[in-house]
């Protein structure tokens, strides 16, 4: 950390999110304890990052939904788990005979956050702000004078506040809460959109891209011992080695995007490699 | 010489063939399967999917996946065959605007034949594929059964799907052009067809000169593999009722899955004795665990499941065989027609019903679609001595007092052809009479199929019976029925011109080959992209992982930046491309990729 301020507990507006991290000019996004300097702004959460993502998920997650995502986080390699080399979203050699796994860290961002995952920058969307004053940095500011606490019983400000923070998952699970109890909620929806966009982007970006060719690894009696339920043991029996993942999810008859995170989470745990079709 | 691809526009799978110097051959589609589903489905997204694709959704996109569409074509929404489709079917058939039928699918509603098209135009792109050139001829099948509106309607899809069908044939007799080829036969064969949706059998004649005549010909039009799948997922969903006390029915996409696994046992269980069905994860118990389904089914187990179905198929054969007022000893051969027929139960029945062993030289997926190639080939290939006749399908005749009846053309007559026969009235001082013209083979009026009526009025007033009327029927070469009625007495005339119609008026067809056209530039520009991308990815990744090595090799120089900043923006490029799916700039950068990728291996092996 070194002599690095460290912000109050005041989570950053949309602007201050660096979405340029992918770039080739670029090396890994960094975060506090990650082991590499960085001129860019960056959100420096008060708690190690597993920490963190735990408190910041505890709202949405059951105990096992969570232990699970911290499982699958992507700078968690076990090899016994995860066969890395196919799983990363990186540029590893497909030829290589073997890897360096310290090299493959260095390509993962070291975050728990989805955020550090998507290779486009997302749509801005209009945070309903005040004219004056309402700016990212203002909000830091103005803690000086009106501290500004997170309202945790407040689901909007949440909503902002996980969005801000690049948990994109977390914000979609409030959005769709808040459209439940009121279709009508403009902001909700707004959020929606975005969140759906992005998380598309990544998961898209971790599997290759849409024309890629996912293939079961697994013996039909290994994957009886995973921990799946019945909708990736569907998308499972879709996956046939010919079809691309744009065709999976048309004939998944699922969401999009809820069949999008079930490949990406195969693919995490092994279950399944991507090829590009041939 | 244009080439002619045969197609079998089959009720649950269709196929594609072609005559290739001198040999019939199916084509397989992109997957490497002979045969694609006849099923079209439109995606939340709206698109279009047509085939495997479709059929590997059909349970979980039920409303909107089209399946069995031939069972519609062709047919008024007042037909009892549609109103009982409207009670069965997963997706929504309406009334169309001309009293014909479409179908629902998402925000829009198309024309059975339309959806035929869609078919249509894949099995076209399938044999444009393999042939590596455009098509444009095409002889496509028919069940022996359908009426000439039918027949329109099977034209007007090939029409929609940028075809010219040049022959319309039926299957039965495409079986047998294939089972014969070559050979020069005369003789009465069986064709026992049992597909994926429908059964028929049919008995044909095979003459001398390549004239094939469908002497008799029956069927049941919801008699299929399907029904034989029906009986494995009814037995496996019990059987997990019975263990877990959960109604796999009741979950989609649990069901789609037991479809698929039933139709895979039932496939191997023709060669082998007993199979395992493996579905794990396939549903949630209540305890948020998920259940695995594991069952084993044997050969015997599909044989007593589905016994009254292979049964009632040699019901249906019987009867016919009563019809056509034909021995068993008179067939002198049997062919049987679709995947069902590999099932040795159904071999096993067919062989006992006719007393002889069903002939093995013919493909039953295949054989339909080869002989209508074989048919395409001879029709443009004038060494070949083929002659191939048209004939009509169905009797032709007009309605009589009583509603019964009278027929003038007989079915499987060779056009053209005129007939002429004397009516009289059936009241005192009738001065005016309707005439229908109806097809069929039914002697009671209301089960044919109507063509069309007209009034022929000012007869002499006269006690009945004795007013003649003189009725013509003439069917010229294009096969447009003309009926004439003339009071022999007066020379009072009235006629009427029949021409099949599918339901749709030209405009509305003109529409619809426009609609497809734009769908395949659509979807050439598509895989243009997909093709482009594919080879682009495969670029960028090789590059990407050469990007450290050579950046530390040309760090000293400033050429070497230079160039690595050049290649940076190529990458940078291609995947802004990529982004907006834009083809003809990801196409521009390959080269350009493929320069740099070429550069940075010689940079890196020169290091090494």
């Amino acid at each position: 950390m070194g002599d690095r301020k460290t912000p109050q507990s005041i989570l950053p507006a949309t602007e201050e999110i660096d979405t340029e991290w992918a770039d080739l000019d670029n090396e890994a996004p960094t975060m506090p304890g990650g082991g590499m300097d960085s001129d860019r702004p960056t959100a420096v959460p008060p708690e190690p990052p597993e920490q963190y993502a735990r408190r910041l998920m505890a709202g949405t997650m059951s105990p096992e939904e969570e232990r699970k995502a911290l499982s699958q986080a992507p700078y968690k390699i076990r090899d016994s788990l995860i066969p890395a080399r196919d799983a990363m979203p990186t540029l590893i050699d497909e030829n290589a005979g073997s890897y360096d796994i310290e090299a493959i860290e260095r390509t993962i961002p070291q975050v728990t956050s989805p955020a550090a995952h998507f290779v486009r920058k997302p749509e801005p969307i209009p945070l309903n702000l005040p004219e004056e004053g309402g700016g990212a940095l203002d909000l830091v500011r103005g803690a000086h004078s009106t501290p500004v606490i997170p309202q945790p019983d407040d689901p909007l400000v949440e909503m902002r506040d996980r969005y801000a923070v690049g948990d994109f998952t977390g914000a979609l699970a409030i959005a769709e809460r808040l459209l439940v109890e009121k279709p009508s909620n403009a902001e909700a929806n707004r959020y929606m959109v975005s969140c759906r966009d992005i998380l598309t982007q990544m998961y898209t970006a971790r599997l290759g891209s849409a024309g890629q060719v996912p293939r079961v690894v697994l013996a039909a009696d290994q994957i009886r011992w995973l921990t799946l339920d019945h909708r990736s043991g569907f998308l499972l029996s879709c996956v046939d080695g010919i079809s691309s993942v744009e065709e999976i999810l048309d004939v998944s008859g699922m969401q999009g995007l809820d069949a999008l995170r079930i490949l990406c989470e195969l693919l995490q745990q092994g279950v399944i490699e991507m090829k590009p079709k041939r | 010489m244009e080439r002619v691809i045969g197609i079998d526009l089959g009720t649950t799978n269709s196929c594609v063939a072609i005559v290739e110097n001198g040999t019939p051959t199916v084509i397989p589609n992109r997957g490497g399967y002979k045969t694609t589903p006849s099923m079209v489905a439109i995606t939340e997204a709206g698109k279009r999917l047509v085939g495997h694709i479709a059929k590997r959704q059909a349970i979980t996109n039920a409303e909107n996946t089209v399946f069995s569409a031939k069972r519609l074509i062709g047919r008024k929404w007042s037909s009892p065959q549609v109103k009982n489709a409207v009670l069965t079917s997963s997706y929504r058939i309406v009334e169309g605007p001309h009293g014909d039928v479409r179908i629902q699918l998402r925000d829009k509603s198309y024309s059975v034949s339309e959806i035929s098209a869609m078919v249509l135009q894949e099995m076209k792109v399938i044999a444009e594929d393999y042939l590596g050139e455009p098509v444009q001829k095409a002889v496509v099948t028919v069940p022996a059964y359908f009426n000439d509106n039918q027949r329109q309607a099977t034209k007007d899809a090939g029409q929609i799907a940028g075809l010219d069908v040049i022959r319309i044939i039926n299957e039965p007799t495409a079986a047998a052009l294939a089972y014969g080829f070559g050979k020069n036969l005369e003789k009465l064969i069986s064709v026992y067809d049992l597909g994926g949706g429908t059964f028929d059998i049919s008995i044909l004649e095979i003459g001398a000169h390549g004239v094939f005549k469908v002497i008799a010909t029956a069927g049941d039009t919801f008699l299929g593999g399907e029904d034989f799948d029906a009986r494995i997922i009814d037995w496996l969903v019990q059987g997990f009722k019975d263990e877990h006390n959960i109604d796999l029915r009741q979950d989609r996409m649990a069901l789609q899955r037991l479809k698929d696994a039933a139709e895979k046992a039932k496939c191997e269980l023709s060669t082998v004795k007993e199979t395992e069905i493996n579905l794990p994860f396939i549903i949630s118990s209540g305890r948020n665990e998920a259940l695995h389904l594991q069952q084993s089914i044997s050969r015997q187990t599909l044989e007593t499941l589905c016994e009254d179905l292979v049964e009632r198929t040699i019901e249906i054969c019987k009867q016919t065989m009563l019809d056509a007022k034909l021995d068993k000893d008179e067939v002198e051969d049997v062919i049987l027609v679709g995947g069902m027929t590999r099932m040795p139960k159904v071999q096993e029945s067919v062989a006992a019903f006719f007393e002889r062993d069903p002939c093995k030289g013919v493909h039953p997926d295949e054989v339909v679609a080869l002989g209508a190639a074989i048919q395409g080939s001879a029709l443009t290939d004038d060494k070949q001595q083929m002659i191939l006749l048209d004939v009509t399908p169905h009797s032709l005749g007009i309605m009589t007092f009583g509603s019964f009846f009278e027929e003038l053309i007989p079915q499987n007559t060779t056009v053209p052809t005129s007939r002429t026969k004397i009516f009289t009235t059936s009241r005192d001082n009738q001065t005016a009479v309707k005439i229908l013209v109806m097809q069929g083979e039914h002697e009671r009026a209301e089960e044919n199929e109507m063509l069309g009526e007209f009034i022929l009025t000012g007869l002499r007033r006269a006690p009945k019976g004795q007013v003649e009327i003189e009725v013509t029927f003439e069917i010229n070469a294009d096969g447009i029925v003309s009926v004439s009625a003339k009071d022999l007495e007066t020379g009072q005339q009235q006629s009427i011109q029949v021409t099949a119609t599918s339901g749709l008026t030209k405009d509305e067809i003109k529409e619809m080959i426009e609609s497809a056209k734009e769908y395949m530039v659509d979807r050439r520009s598509s895989e243009d992209f997909e093709a482009a991308r594919q080879e682009a990815e495969k670029l960028i990744a090789e590059i990407e992982r050469l990007f450290p090595q050579v950046e530390v090799v040309v760090a000293s120089s400033d050429f070497g930046r230079e160039a690595v900043n050049k290649a940076r923006r190529i990458l940078r490029d291609a995947k802004q491309a990529m982004d907006n799916r834009d083809a003809t700039a990801l196409k521009s950068l390959i080269e350009a990729l493929a320069r740099t990728q070429r550069m940075f291996k010689g940079v890196v092996t020169k290091t090494q």
